[in-house]
C-alpha cells in the first residue's frame, strides 16, 4: 500500500496528526470554541493581575492541552497582548516521570528552554546598561542568594572564558580553583539553590528586555505537563519537589503564572484529582479550567477548519469536508463514544478521520482523481475496534 | 496481654513494606514484624532471598549503615519458617485443593502464592493457628483463584500492604494521619503495586495515572475514617 497522497486530496499534508505538531509555522487553531473561550478568559484574567498564579487545565487524555500550551506560547494568539511591548515569554515542560531527579531535571529542562546562550546575552547586556558593581548589586538583592547572584553575574562576563565557566557552574560542583576565582566557598547545592535560581532568572527575564533594559515587566509563563506524574513521585520526593513549586510561585510573585496540564477521564471524582496534585498544591491553585468533551458539532467544525487550514490553492470543491461526507462522519461522531468506550477528544477524532483515509487508500479510492469517499466500511470499522 | 496475629506474607508485599517509612524511623515492615506473628513459606524465602541478594548488592554501594545492614536485618527477622506442613502435605493440598480453583497447570507461575494459600488451610485445619492473615499484592491471583478459596476455606483473610497500613494506624496511635498518607502516596508509585482493579472498575477507561490516583484516594478515606475514631475516644 502506498502512502497517502495528500494532494490528491487538495490538502498540503496531514491535517490529523496524532502527536501535537510543535514548530510554530504549523500550529493553529481549529473549532473548540468552547475550549478556547475558556483559556481566552484565564488569560485575560491573568494580565489583569500583576500577582503571580497557578492554573490548572483538566481534561481528558487527548484533549489538546499540549497543542494549547503550543498554541499560546505564540504572543499573537495570546489575548490582550497586541498592545504589549515586551512580550511574554513561554516556557513548557513536562514533568519529570522519576521523583528522585525531578528538581535537577526541572532545572534542567528550563534552563534549556531558556537557553543559556540567550540567558548570558541577556546578562551581559544588563552589565552593560546598568554597570557592573550595579549588576551584581541588583542580582544580589533579586536572588537574596551571593552565590547564585556572582554565577548569573559571571554568566555575562566579557571573557568568554569566565562566561562559560559560569555556566558550567549551573550544572557542576565548583573545583578549588573555581571557587578562588569566582570568590565563592560553594556552588549551587540542592533544590532549594536550584529553584532560587530559577526564580532569579525569571525576575530578571521579566524586568529587563532582551537588550538589556530596565521593563515594566513582561509576563512569564511556565506550562507543565502532564502533572499527574506526581502521582509516581514517593512522598519523599513529592513533598519537597511540590514545595520547591509553590516557593517558586512565593518567591517571583508577580507576573509569573505556572499553568498545570492534567489528564482526568473521571470529572465525578476530584478527591483522585486533589490526592495526585497533593493538597498543599492544589490550594494554591487559583484557576480551574475543567474543558468538558466537545460536542459533535464542535467535532465536525474542528475537522472542518483543519482541512480547510491545510487545503491547496487549487481546491474548489463545494463539499467543505471532502474527501469526507459531512452526514457520515457527524454518525460516527455521535456514536462512536459509547460504542467504542472512547472519550470524544481532538486526538480520538484526528486518529478516527485518519484510520478513514488509510481505509479508503488501502481500498484503493485515493487515487486521482478522488472522489468522495461513499462507502460506509470507510467509516463504520472504527465503531468496531 | 493479646496475642499478635498469624501473618503468611508474599515477596512483593514485604518488599514494598520494607521502603515505606512510617515513624520513629522505623520502616513499615519492622511495625509488622513488631505486630504480627510473621510466618514464612520456603518457596517465598527464596524468591525474597534472590530479590534481597540483588537489592543488597545494589546497596553495598551506598554508604548509608541502614541499607547495608537490609539484608541482615530482614533476614533476621522471620519468626521461621510454616513448619507445621512438611512439603508433601503441602503438595496435597495445592494439588487437591488449591488446583480445583486454579485454572492453568500447576507451574512455577503463582507457585508462591499457591503455597501461601495452601499452607494458611494447612494450618487452620492442623490446629496450628485459629486464624491466620495472607498479605499479597498479586491483586490477579486474588482474582483467579485466592479470593475464591478464602470465601470458602475460611482460614482468615487475604490482605494487601494498604490494609496493613490501614490496620497499624487503627491500633497505632503514634502514627498520624501524616504518615499513613505518605506512606499510602508512596505506596501508590510502586509500579510492583497493580492498579488493575481500579482501571476495570471505570467503565470508558483510564490512565494508570489515574487508576493510581484513585487507589491512593480509596485507601486515605479508609485512614480519615479510622482517623473519626481517634477524635471521639
Amino acid at each position: 500500500m502506498n502512502n497517502i497522497n495528500w494532494h490528491s486530496l487538495f490538502l498540503k499534508k496531514n491535517p490529523f496528526g496524532i502527536v501535537p505538531d510543535k514548530s510554530p509555522e504549523n500550529i493553529f487553531w481549529a473549532g473548540f470554541e468552547s475550549i478556547k473561550s475558556k483559556y481566552e478568559k484565564t488569560f485575560l484574567s491573568l494580565l489583569n493581575s500583576d500577582e503571580s498564579r497557578i492554573v490548572l487545565n483538566v481534561s481528558r487524555w487527548g484533549g489538546g492541552k499540549t497543542h494549547a500550551a503550543y498554541f499560546y506560547s505564540d504572543p499573537k494568539n495570546i489575548p490582550g497582548i497586541a498592545h504589549v511591548i515586551d512580550k511574554p515569554i513561554s516556557i513548557i515542560i513536562n514533568t519529570p516521570k522519576e521523583g528522585n531527579i525531578a528538581p535537577n531535571e526541572f532545572f534542567k529542562l528550563i534552563l534549556e528552554e531558556l537557553g543559556i546562550d540567550k540567558l548570558t546575552q541577556l546578562v551581559s547586556n544588563i552589565r552593560t546598561t546598568l554597570g557592573s558593581e550595579m549588576t551584581l548589586a541588583m542580582l544580589k538583592e533579586t536572588a537574596k542568594n551571593d552565590i547564585i547572584a556572582k554565577i548569573i553575574w559571571n554568566l555575562g562576563d566579557a571573557d568568554p572564558d569566565t562566561s562559560f565557566e559560569a555556566s558550567e557552574l549551573l550544572f557542576n560542583s565548583p573545583t578549588a580553583s573555581q571557587r578562588k576565582k569566582f570568590r565563592m566557598s560553594r556552588g549551587i547545592e540542592g533544590t532549594s539553590d536550584k529553584f532560587r535560581l530559577i526564580a532569579t532568572l525569571f525576575k530578571l527575564l521579566s524586568n529587563y528586555n532582551d537588550k538589556g533594559n530596565f521593563i515594566e515587566s513582561r509576563k512569564i509563563f511556565l506550562w507543565m505537563d502532564e502533572i499527574e506524574s506526581l502521582i509516581l513521585y514517593s512522598s519523599k520526593h513529592y513533598i519537597p519537589f511540590t514545595q520547591a513549586l509553590r516557593e517558586l510561585v512565593d518567591d517571583v510573585s508577580s507576573n509569573f503564572y505556572l499553568f498545570l496540564n492534567f489528564s482526568l477521564s473521571d470529572y465525578d471524582d476530584l478527591r483522585t484529582l486533589e490526592f495526585i496534585i497533593g493538597k498543599a498544591l492544589f490550594d494554591r491553585i487559583t484557576d480551574k479550567n475543567f474543558f468538558d468533551e466537545p460536542s459533535t458539532n464542535e467535532g465536525l467544525a474542528y475537522i472542518k477548519q483543519s482541512l480547510e487550514h491545510w487545503r491547496t490553492d487549487d481546491f474548489n470543491r463545494q463539499n467543505e469536508f471532502f474527501p469526507f461526507i459531512k452526514e457520515k462522519i457527524e454518525y460516527i461522531l455521535t456514536v462512536g463514544p459509547e460504542m467504542t468506550s472512547l472519550p470524544l477528544t481532538a486526538r480520538t477524532i484526528n486518529k478516527w478521520c485518519l484510520a478513514f483515509l488509510n481505509k479508503a487508500n488501502e481500498m484503493g479510492l485515493l487515487e486521482p482523481p478522488v472522489s468522495e469517499l461513499n462507502d460506509d466500511e470507510i467509516y463504520n470499522f472504527v465503531l468496531a475496534k | 496481654m493479646l496475642d499478635k496475629i498469624n501473618l503468611l506474607v508474599d515477596t512483593n508485599s514485604l518488599i514494598h513494606l520494607s521502603k515505606i517509612e512510617l515513624g520513629r524511623g522505623l520502616n513499615a515492615d519492622e511495625w509488622v514484624y513488631e505486630h504480627f506473628n510473621v510466618y514464612q513459606i520456603e518457596q517465598i524465602v527464596k524468591e525474597y532471598r534472590r530479590n534481597i541478594k540483588k537489592e543488597a548488592t545494589f546497596n553495598r554501594k551506598n554508604p548509608l549503615k541502614k541499607k547495608n545492614n537490609f539484608k541482615k536485618r530482614n533476614l533476621r527477622k522471620f519468626q521461621g519458617y510454616a513448619t507445621y506442613l512438611d512439603l508433601k502435605q503441602l503438595e496435597i493440598i495445592e494439588h487437591t485443593v488449591v488446583a480445583n480453583y486454579y485454572k492453568k497447570t500447576l507451574g512455577d507461575d503463582d507457585r508462591g502464592e499457591r503455597h501461601l494459600i495452601a499452607s494458611a488451610i494447612g494450618a487452620i485445619y492442623l490446629r496450628k493457628f485459629n486464624y491466620c492473615i495472607i498479605l499479597t499484592d498479586d491483586y490477579t491471583a486474588f482474582r483467579k483463584f485466592l479470593g475464591k478459596i478464602k470465601d470458602d476455606f475460611k482460614f482468615g483473610d487475604v490482605w494487601n500492604v494498604f490494609d496493613i497500613i490501614t490496620y497499624l494506624f487503627l491500633i497505632k496511635k503514634s502514627m498520624s494521619v501524616e504518615f499513613a498518607t505518605n506512606a499510602i502516596r508512596t505506596l501508590c508509585a510502586f509500579s510492583s503495586i497493580p492498579v488493575k482493579y481500579f482501571i476495570e472498575q471505570h467503565k470508558q477507561g483510564i490512565t494508570e495515572f489515574e487508576a493510581r490516583g484513585k487507589m491512593g484516594t480509596f485507601y486515605v478515606e479508609k485512614i480519615q475514617k479510622n482517623n473519626a475514631l481517634r477524635r471521639v475516644l
